[in-house]
């Protein structure tokens, strides 16, 4: 009798918004079952199990956990949860796939990720960080894995993002709460490519401007502008929050070559040396990205043009970066490569993001208090 | 060595000799540099003297030769024109062979190239007994200048008992070497090197270690007068092969370029012929026999080398590769990407 495996039996922990990502992504890989799902809100629940198909349904992790007999959960909820949800999750025998943020302190992160490692566990444990595998940015990471860059010494990561919430004066949501905390919501994308390159932040120096005070009282920075030490290297990072124009682009600067991945377009150029003379290295690098750049973009419209066709959503580059984290973390869990955002990595994004807040706080603060009434004071 | 020996070393630091003059330091001798720039080496004791100045300068030859007992000439330099070349080994060979008699210096050992040799033909061996190329005329004025100093200097020999013996090293490698070495091919960039041809046939490395040793040898040895020693050790991998493991190593896109030799003539001579157009001064057309020769694909006999100055040189390929490839690689700290692919192997906790 021929050997028949059987899929991974995985539950979700919440059925809200990204849990949708979350199925759709499951759906293209056969070897996993979405086999359960839990949330506070039953009725939330139900809908979702009845849209993805999924036969059990539960109001509470733990029932879910004794419930079903489950090879992976994944960690759906609002991140001030996810803390208490990774304990209970380690203390059963599945593999476990965080939404990012891991927690939203790095002290906490780093609690957990010793929590993992003391455990002893076999099975893996990740954070959907999927800026990683944002299919552009992997360009740029296999070209620095297969050295056509050397050694990464320089990341300028732009990122230029448009906040509906702030252009409508609704300042009610989390990340308007402190001038910090728009890092929190914000920052983890680009730090956590960055921090894959070039290893842990050990001092990040940033300026702010563009300050307003909002209607709930805080103060809200629009631009920042971060240089940082890394283990490895260098970065700056720029960002423009509540911007008109979307835009976001790591440029990867290494001893022998430079690669940047424009991560809105999703189209990645590789600039490298060649044989020949300067001039015709020129025209070389010119045309070859030209070439390259214009492949990337038919197959991304291509992709798109399909997509809409067969009704199929997804195509976009943040959904195949959705698909491409969560088929790499159940690649690593069948025995493949491993999994780039690990629960360490996880913790030095959060702290990546509390040294940039400390850093421009401190003196945020201070032009707080002295230019106060220069701030226009947004209704 | 007795420790009074009075050394005079002419172009001593540079790669070669810069180790050299240490061994000799090492070993008590009171050593004498002579160098057109001033340069000294750290490691050197304060005993070591450095004089500012040119082989070709009589005066100054004849005054730091006078009372000295040996001599090692390895001046190096490049001009544009063969009169220039000629200046600066030909010429500034004959003047420290000069010297040297009248002073009665009893010995002058003289550091030339393999490029002396014709080593164009493949699968062929030419060994130590075997003159300079015959037709050193059609090759570049690097080689022509090497191979009439040695021709000089062993007539000198022949007529006038001129105490010199001569050594050739091949392609030396090792610490305070460079990675982009000739011998490998024409770098048209730090990390692009173009073939002298397919890249297949072994090359003639030696470690500078072991140039040294042989150079320190070349000194005491009797019965070496008057005779050429070829310097190659006994690791050596191919261009291609040296490229894989630079490659690999260093975690960077090192790429080789198997070139054949016609192309790159013809590409030589399209080059000549621009700058013919644009009058530029001092060419001269490009030499076929000298790219030939510059492939390396005739091998060297050293066992003369081996037999009478008791020369032996590394023949393990680990101590090989951490000298001549390692030692000027950047470690991969833990933690890069680069490793991830296991494209480099010199991964350090740093």
């Amino acid at each position: 009798m021929p050997f028949v495996s059987q899929p991974i039996q995985t539950g979700f922990q919440g059925t809200g918004f990204i849990a949708d990502f979350h199925a759709r992504a499951l759906q293209a890989l056969p070897d996993v079952q979405l086999a359960a799902v839990c949330d506070p809100v039953q009725e939330r629940a139900e809908r979702f199990a009845k849209r993805w198909n999924v036969p059990r349904v539960y109001t509470s992790v733990e029932a879910m956990l004794a419930g079903s007999p489950l090879q992976a959960v994944h960690v759906l909820i609002p991140p001030l949860l996810h803390a208490a949800a990774v304990e209970t999750c380690l203390a059963h025998d599945c593999a476990l796939f965080v939404e990012k943020p891991l927690a939203v302190t790095a002290e906490d992160c780093r609690r957990l990720t010793r929590l993992y490692a003391e455990s002893g566990s076999k099975n893996i444990a990740g954070v959907n960080q999927n800026y990683l595998s944002q299919p552009a940015f992997q360009k740029v990471v296999n070209w620095v894995k297969d050295c056509r860059l050397g050694a990464v010494e320089h990341v300028i990561a732009y990122s230029s993002v448009p906040l509906r919430q702030l252009a409508a004066g609704d300042h009610g949501h989390w990340m308007f709460r402190e001038p910090g905390n728009i890092i929190l919501e914000q920052a983890p994308h680009p730090l956590s490519q960055i921090v894959y390159l070039l290893g842990r932040v050990k001092q990040a120096s940033t300026l702010v401007s563009g300050g307003m005070r909002l209607s709930n009282g805080s103060m809200f920075h629009r631009k920042w502008q971060v240089s940082l030490m890394c283990e490895r290297g260098t970065a700056q990072c720029y960002f423009q929050f509540g911007a008109e124009h979307r835009d976001s682009w790591v440029h990867v600067l290494g001893q022998d070559a430079a690669a940047i991945a424009d991560l809105r377009r999703d189209v990645a150029r590789l600039s490298e040396k060649t044989r020949y003379l300067d001039p015709v290295d020129d025209l070389w690098d010119a045309s070859s990205n030209a070439v390259r750049m214009a492949r990337q973009g038919i197959g991304n419209f291509t992709q798109f043009v399909r997509s809409t066709v067969q009704r199929k959503p997804g195509a976009d580059a943040f959904s195949r970066s959705f698909c491409n984290s969560i088929r790499a973390f159940y690649a690593a869990r069948q025995g493949g490569p491993a999994f780039p955002a690990s629960f360490e990595h996880a913790t030095a994004v959060m702290e990546a993001c509390e040294a940039v807040i400390e850093s421009a706080l401190g003196s945020a603060s201070a032009a707080d208090q002295r230019k106060v009434s220069d701030y226009a004071l947004v209704p | 060595m007795p420790s009074s020996r009075k050394i005079v070393v002419f172009g001593g630091t540079g790669f070669v000799g810069s180790p050299l003059v240490q061994a000799l330091a090492d070993q008590g001798a009171s050593v004498t540099v002579v160098a057109r720039r001033n340069r000294r080496t750290e490691s050197w004791p304060s005993e070591v003297r450095l004089v500012t100045g040119d082989a070709g300068d009589r005066d100054l030859v004849m005054g730091l030769t006078e009372g000295a007992d040996a001599v090692y000439l390895m001046t190096a330099g490049s001009a544009t024109a063969w009169e220039d070349w000629k200046r600066t080994f030909v010429d500034s060979a004959a003047t420290v062979a000069d010297c040297c008699q009248k002073n009665g210096v009893r010995r002058l050992i003289y550091v030339s190239s393999i490029a002396a040799l014709y080593l164009g033909d493949p699968g062929k061996t030419i060994d130590e007994t075997a003159g300079v190329d015959a037709q050193s005329n059609e090759r570049s004025f690097y080689a022509r200048a090497k191979a009439e100093a040695e021709k000089l200097l062993l007539e000198r020999h022949a007529k006038q008992a001129l105490p010199v013996v001569i050594v050739r090293p091949g392609i030396v490698v090792g610490p305070g070497g460079m990675l982009n070495h000739s011998g490998l091919g024409n770098w048209a960039s730090d990390m692009c090197c173009l073939g002298w041809g397919q890249g297949d046939d072994s090359l003639p490395f030696v470690l500078v270690q072991d140039v040294v040793a042989a150079l320190v040898s070349a000194l005491e040895t009797g019965h070496a007068e008057g005779m050429a020693f070829n310097l190659a050790g006994d690791c050596q991998p191919s261009a291609r092969e040296f490229f894989a493991r630079l490659q690999k190593q260093s975690g960077r896109p090192y790429r080789y370029y198997p070139q054949s030799l016609v192309k790159t003539q013809m590409l030589e001579i399209g080059k000549w012929f621009v700058k013919w157009v644009a009058r530029r001064d001092g060419l001269s057309f490009p030499s076929y026999r000298d790219l030939k020769s510059r492939s390396l694909r005739t091998a060297l006999d050293c066992s003369r080398a081996k037999k009478i100055l008791g020369w032996q040189p590394n023949s393990d390929p680990v101590r090989f590769y951490r000298e001549a490839l390692e030692i000027h690689l950047q470690p991969i700290p833990q933690g890069d990407l680069r490793l991830a692919n296991g494209a480099a192997t010199l991964a350090t906790t740093s």
